[in-house]
């Protein structure tokens, strides 16, 4: 049997997108390899039946760090971020992976499926809510929409619909009102179990696009767990997109995003000193808002009807759960 | 996920260089505008009305840091709103004449409006400030973040034994380029 340890230090969502990987490893050479991992975010492989630990000394066990350089030619290619990991293992290793399923693969114990979820914690009542990402990282503030036109779509269900306000402290996420404020309260772990309850997710592109997929759904439940993601012109559609998510872009509309995603870092720059500054790195087309084009042209209304699609979708009547 | 471009787009409104350097500067160096009087200065400033400063007294007038002049710049339209809500409140205690009470209620919407434009003025770099209310006055603004954490380049050496290396011969250290493989069945490089 082959020993393997997988790393990867990037950002939650790729380690998310390399839970995939693994399973599907696993699933076209079953009892070939055993398998364990070293990412930035342990939280994420808890409960994993593909984890296996494996000691780095041990003279079996070889690392590889894993990429995904089919990224780079992700505007012209019809992938998925999913065969991102998947192909460099292929190339790295002589494999014929193919993806088995469209999205991560997080477990949750038995124990964090059925306890009341934060949300029932804090208000006492199980209700329907929407976990909201108003903000994100400072490395890559281009996905960044306006957080007025957050708060517009907060408001527009007011009194149907519970908005869970989430984002990790120190990260930009301007306070929304109205809703329940989670920033910085919670885990890698508990956002898991934060997501395995939601109906829904409006976020950017960002991690909890990727969790929405990932984490399985409540027992009883059989249709996708609904995602708007606000997207802009940055990434193409078909890498980022999974299955019943809604994904409101621009890609083919202006003319920085003409022929597919401009992959720029920054709306301007920020002047830390990060490479992401670098001219090369910036927004072509940045709105007097503040906004780049891309992000600007999607309206509060667009979003908030594509909630009300998605959110319809899953037969719940707002401010009830079924 | 981690993608700087490096090609170039089909059709993208491209701009020369040098515009992007000029850009890149402008930027960088978002700050109150140089026409920005700090109402502490003024005569008549009434202290009661302006705000703390992440709980603090906050900067003091004349402060040269780029974060401290911003941070002043927002509790300056903050402190605007209060004073306005402050004669609203009084003008209703008082049973004040409608065009009074139109006259205050108007200037409020011009205040806020000129916080939002501020908003949107540092929204793409980050920047906010993040308001504690106590009934319609603004006690405290606490802001985001100091300055970002800077990037510096940094210089490490190490020293790595790299198994199998000192079985390829001299002659292959040398010369142009050589893409080699090297692996011990534990690591690759």
């Amino acid at each position: 049997m082959e020993k393997w340890i997988f790393e990867n230090w990037l950002s939650p969502g790729d380690i998310v997108v390399l839970t995939a990987a693994i399973r599907d490893l696993h699933r076209a050479y079953p009892g070939r390899f055993l398998t364990d991992v070293r990412t930035s975010c342990p939280a994420l492989w808890e409960h994993n039946p593909y984890v296996t630990q494996l000691k780095k000394e041990d003279a079996e066990v070889r690392s590889m760090v894993c990429h995904y350089p089919l990224i780079h030619r992700c505007n012209s290619t019809p992938y998925h971020f999913i065969h991102g990991f998947i192909e460099y293992l292929n190339e790295e290793l002589g494999l014929r992976i193919r993806p088995t399923e469209f999205k991560g693969d997080i477990y949750l114990r038995d124990e964090e499926k059925q306890k009341p979820g934060l949300v029932e914690e804090t208000l006492g009542e199980s209700l329907p809510y929407c976990i909201i990402t108003a903000g994100g990282k400072y490395d890559y503030t281009i996905k960044w929409w306006h957080r007025r036109r957050w708060q517009e779509v907060v408001d527009h269900f007011k009194g149907r619909l519970v908005f869970v306000q989430v984002g990790e402290k120190g990260h930009y996420h301007p306070p929304l009102k109205n809703v329940l404020d989670f920033r910085g309260k919670t885990t890698l772990r508990d956002l898991v179990r934060l997501v395995y309850q939601a109906d829904g997710i409006l976020c950017p592109v960002t991690l909890h696009m990727h969790l929405a997929a990932a984490v399985p759904l409540p027992p009883g439940r059989k249709r996708l767990r609904s995602c708007v993601v606000i997207a802009g012109g940055r990434e193409p559609v078909h890498w980022e997109q999974y299955p019943g998510h809604h994904f409101l872009h621009t890609i083919g509309a202006l003319e920085c995003c003409a022929a597919g995603g401009c992959w720029k870092s920054r709306t301007i720059a920020l002047g830390d000193g990060s490479m992401l500054d670098a001219p090369a790195a910036l927004c072509l087309d940045v709105t007097s808002k503040g906004l780049p084009q891309c992000m600007e042209t999607i309206s509060a209304r667009q979003v908030w009807e594509a909630c009300e699609l998605a959110i319809g979708s899953n037969r719940l009547t707002l401010g009830k759960r079924k | 996920m981690r993608k700087i471009s490096k090609k170039h787009v089909p059709g993208a409104n491209h701009k020369t260089p040098d515009a992007m350097d000029d850009k890149m500067r402008e930027s960088t160096n978002l700050e109150p505008p140089s026409d920005f009087a700090d109402p502490r200065l003024r005569r008549g400033f009434d202290p009661v009305a302006w705000p703390l400063c992440n709980g603090n007294s906050g900067p003091v007038p004349g402060a040269t840091d780029l974060y401290e002049r911003r941070c002043v710049e927002f509790l300056a339209a903050y402190y605007r709103l209060n004073q306005f809500n402050r004669r609203l409140l009084v003008a209703r205690q008082n049973s004040a004449p409608d065009k009074k009470i139109r006259s205050i209620v108007a200037r409020i919407n011009a205040a806020t409006v000129a916080l939002e434009k501020l908003e949107d003025r540092y929204a793409p770099m980050g920047f906010f400030g993040e308001p504690v209310m106590d009934g319609v006055f603004y006690r405290d603004i606490v802001f985001v973040r100091p300055e970002l954490p800077r990037v510096y380049p940094a210089l490490q050496s190490s020293h790595i034994a790299i198994p199998g290396l000192e079985q390829i011969p001299p002659s292959e250290l040398c010369g142009p380029v050589k893409i080699l493989r090297v692996g011990d069945g534990k690591m690759d490089f």
